[in-house]
């Protein structure tokens, strides 16, 4: 569990994203009228699966940079 | 022994002898059909693990119609269309196999039994270690899925039984049922067959389309293996738990599907060998013998003959054939993203067929160049085709039940 220890700024970074763009999905969007809820709520799915998409480069980036592959070098 | 009638004593005879033509010539069609399937899973032409059950059942159910009273035919197999509590009951007490149907078809539990087993088999550690690659593939891979949608309703198919048909093109043969169980209860056998037949056919047509769409040079482009980064358990639990908490708030309506799936990649990651075993064999293999006899038993001449159902199969071609093509666009993307340094074939592994597609990728590839490994690469696209699945599935379910 260590490195996961190490990256946990972008761990929680990427889950707040996320959950940011689940309330706009859920709690913004449906309170708005218009077209303006149809963008809200690609905006909230959009940044729901970014929040994903950013943990899942942040651990792929810190690996090549700093972590198992250098020191198994 | 005067008035004894042989008919009566070979009812499936009488009743192919003395029903409607051309119920009796789809029986005929689908008996002839059930031998073919376990023949062709037999040889390892078509998937044996589907065929072979599937092939059996729809044999035996079509011949196997009996008169259940004066006037009324039918079979002692399963009555696909009973609802009513009282008729219900009666038939769990009567068709031997209506108890696995009702508690685990119509609610959908099977494609979530199968989707724990994928789950216990997939390594999500294939995304994380190339997750701009694996995203980008799969989304182009969904072409099949987006292009079938609009030209299913222009067929005349309603919304629902167009998204029902063109999730196909995701190749996720759970996905297909989960989604066809929850929009278009009526079709959910025919467009489960033709998924599952096309999707036994993947593994045969694909690579004359890789080798269609991908020059020989590109096809042994040999990819970097040296830099891919070693990604921990803990990592894959903590990604899987966030993504699965994150996707069923926002689609609770295909929350069991995530929940099935990560589930499996959880409990492979924790490593508890036991429960490991238990989803990769028990739960994966089970699952998928009840899934095909069952999808046999429910060929029944009377119920699966619908005027849909050539619309059905060409539009299944269409979306694999898409998402296919689709797979390899996003494969020439990441040729081009990476100048040069990315095998464009890795695309069809965006197809979630997992590990299907992979591995047709890697075979592909290897009869070019035998020291180029890819496999890696298309597993992370393969499994992140899976999750784009279910995405499109949940946002299919969301937006039309």
């Amino acid at each position: 569990m260590e490195p996961l220890r190490r990256d946990i700024t972008y761990w929680i970074a990427g889950t707040i994203v996320s959950l940011v763009g689940v309330a706009i999905v859920k709690l913004m969007a449906p309170s708005i009228q218009g077209n303006l809820a149809k963008w809200l709520a690609a905006l909230g799915y959009l940044l729901s699966l970014g929040g994903i998409g950013i943990i899942a480069m942040h651990i792929r980036k810190n690996r090549k940079e700093g972590g198992v592959i250098k020191e198994e070098n | 022994m005067g008035g004894f009638d042989v008919l009566y004593l070979f009812q499936g005879i009488a009743t192919l002898v003395g029903g409607d033509p051309g119920i009796s010539i789809g029986r005929i069609v689908l008996i002839m059909l059930g031998l073919l399937f376990v023949y062709l899973g037999a040889k390892g032409i078509l998937e044996p693990l589907i065929m072979i059950p599937m092939g059996v059942g729809m044999a035996a159910v079509n011949g196997a119609v009996l008169y259940l009273s004066a006037t009324n035919q039918g079979t002692i197999f399963i009555d696909p269309m009973v609802s009513d509590p009282a008729p219900l009951l009666d038939a769990l007490q009567i068709n031997f196999l209506q108890p696995i149907y009702t508690f685990t078809f119509s609610n959908g539990l099977i494609a979530c039994l199968v989707f724990m087993g994928i789950g216990a088999i997939t390594d999500v550690g294939f995304i994380l270690m190339a997750p701009f690659s694996s995203m980008i593939i799969a989304i182009c891979a969904e072409l099949g899925t987006i292009l079938t949608f609009p030209l299913a309703v222009w067929m005349g198919l309603t919304f629902k039984e167009a998204a029902a048909i063109s999730v196909v093109g995701g190749a996720d043969g759970p996905m297909v049922l989960f989604t066809s169980l929850m929009l278009a209860k009526h079709l959910f056998v025919p467009i489960t067959i033709v998924a599952y037949l096309y999707l036994s056919l993947t593994y045969g047509g694909y690579p004359y389309l890789i080798r269609l769409l991908v020059p020989k040079k590109l096809r042994g482009i040999k990819m970097d293996l040296k830099n891919m980064p070693k990604v921990t358990p803990g990592e894959k639990i903590a990604f899987s738990l966030i993504t699965c908490t994150i996707l069923c708030l926002l689609f609770p309506v295909a929350g069991p599907l995530f929940m099935s799936f990560f589930l499996g990649v959880i409990v492979r990651e924790s490593g508890v060998k036991r429960f490991v075993e238990f989803l990769e064999g028990p739960v994966l293999f089970g699952s998928t013998f009840f899934l095909g006899l069952l999808l046999g038993v429910l060929c029944e001449a009377s119920t699966i003959l619908n005027p849909k159902v050539l619309n059905l199969l060409i539009l299944g071609m269409f979306a694999l054939l898409m998402s296919g093509i689709g797979g390899i666009i996003g494969g020439y993307a990441m040729y081009f993203i990476s100048k040069g340094k990315f095998n464009p074939v890795v695309g069809i592994a965006g197809v979630s067929c997992v590990p299907t597609t992979a591995k047709v990728a890697q075979k592909e590839i290897q009869k070019v160049n035998k020291h180029a490994l890819i496999l890696p690469y298309a597993m992370g696209a393969n499994v992140s085709g899976v999750i784009t699945s279910a995405i499109i599935t949940a946002i299919f379910c969301t937006l039309l039940r």
